[in-house]
């Protein structure tokens, strides 16, 4: 019988849990490494591994993943094998010795996160009294080797009326913006997420500057939980919402080698471990990412149910829809569905 | 028409809490023109972006896009 194939292209890859920052909305809550993390030799075999399942991107996270101190032999190890990497880091010990070793990798992409315009605000949120100072000057310190930089900032209620800060800092530097919303998954209390109404202030606000300002001044894209089906808004992300790709396209492989379709979701879609069996037999296990391998329309929840994009949405981002609802496909932080509820459209 | 006043005054509603003035918020709008090229940069994609952008769809969403994913998808700053 025909059976479709699935390839991990983008893998997201927490290299450690251990973390110099306890910061407030961390979804992983990463500060202690996990016990039994991957060593050098597991890690170096679980590039290899990913090689030939077809991953042609492996994103290295944290935790902060350059407090481990093999994080450029991994890196080099991926570039041998011929794919691409990203890091993201937190900006806090990015220094001139770490610039010149990602130069010599040439990675795809340096992600920093900056959560506020203002030292008072982001380093409230990451907790760390010199956190903004030290990731500015990592910003600089990468914009100055002309490193392909991004900057993450994760919106909640402390700090989405920065946004017009954090833009004017990143006019015309060349640097990639993306923004995400928080979710209530691992320290984030649900107090602190953004309201309906202030989502949809945000998604303004990116539909906005995409308008006022071209891509060479300001690349800047919503990032996969701010959607969906605007009836009003552009999109937003960089290109259309084709649905989650959690175990279709997409893998997150947690520091003691659990495997789950997404690292953003919670343990208990944790599919194996690659010590206990191969990440080839996970990924390709009958069984493994069945919400998103054998979604049918009919799985919808909540008000997805009878939304006519449900078929290609599948309801938005698994990770918002059961950390908010305890259901699948049913993500409520969906730009057609507030305009439907709060615009009348 | 008054159906259309009444959704930019709740449009300039949601802009507020972000300092956005009432050109930010008409400007922001879909046009039949974001439309278009949306749906040639989805065509775009599907011929060069799955080979060219390492990430494929989920790396555009999940991990931090580029500035080399925007020089692809956009030529070099288009």
């Amino acid at each position: 019988m025909f059976r479709k194939r699935y390839t991990p292209i983008s893998v997201v890859w927490e290299t450690t849990l251990n973390c110099n920052m306890k910061c407030l909305h961390c979804g992983s809550s990463a500060g202690e490494s996990r016990k039994n993390e991957l060593t050098t030799q597991e890690g170096l075999s679980l590039c290899e591994d990913l090689k030939k399942l077809g991953t042609r991107l492996i994103t290295l996270m944290g935790g902060e993943p350059f407090t481990r101190k093999d994080w450029h032999v991994l890196a080099q190890h991926i570039r041998n094998l011929g794919m691409n990497f990203t890091i993201m880091s937190n900006g806090l010990i990015i220094d001139e010795k770490i610039v010149s070793q990602l130069i010599k990798l040439d990675p795809y992409a340096v992600a920093i996160s900056l959560d506020g315009g203002t030292a008072e605000t982001h380093n409230s949120i990451r907790r760390v009294d010199t956190s903004f100072e030290r990731c500015i000057c990592g910003l600089g310190l990468l914009r100055r080797a002309n490193l392909p930089t991004t900057v993450v900032t994760t919106v909640h209620k402390q700090n989405f009326k920065e946004l017009p800060i954090i833009r004017d800092f990143l006019l015309n530097k060349g640097i990639a913006w993306q923004i995400q919303m928080a979710n209530p998954v691992g320290r984030f209390p649900e107090s602190l997420m953004l309201s309906k109404k202030e989502f949809y202030s945000v998604a303004l606000f990116i539909a906005s500057m995409r308008k006022k300002y071209s891509i060479k001044e300001l690349p800047l894209m919503g990032a996969h939980n701010f959607g969906y089906n605007s009836k009003i808004l552009p999109n937003i992300t960089i290109l259309p919402w084709i649905g989650c790709q959690a175990g279709l396209t997409a893998m997150g492989i947690q520091s003691d080698g659990g495997v789950k379709g997404c690292m953003s979701l919670p343990d208990g879609f944790v599919e194996g471990n690659i010590r206990e069996k191969s990440i080839a037999d996970i990924w390709n296990d009958l069984n493994s990412f069945s919400y998103n391998r054998n979604f049918k329309k009919e799985d919808l929840n909540g008000e997805c149910k009878d939304c006519k994009h449900g078929r290609r949405c599948r309801g938005g981002c698994l990770t918002v829809s059961t950390s908010l609802t305890g259901k699948p496909h049913c993500d409520p932080y969906c730009l057609n569905l507030i305009e439907r509820k709060m615009i009348s459209v | 028409m008054k159906k259309r006043r009444e959704l930019d005054a709740k449009l300039r509603e949601f802009g507020c809490a972000l300092g956005l003035e009432e050109t930010d918020v008409t400007r922001a709008k879909r046009t039949a023109k974001n439309v278009i090229t949306m749906a040639l940069l989805t065509v775009a994609f599907a011929v060069f972006g799955q080979v060219m952008m390492p990430g494929g769809p989920s790396g555009l969403y999940y991990t931090g896009a580029s500035v080399k994913d925007f020089q692809i998808l956009f030529g070099g700053w288009v």
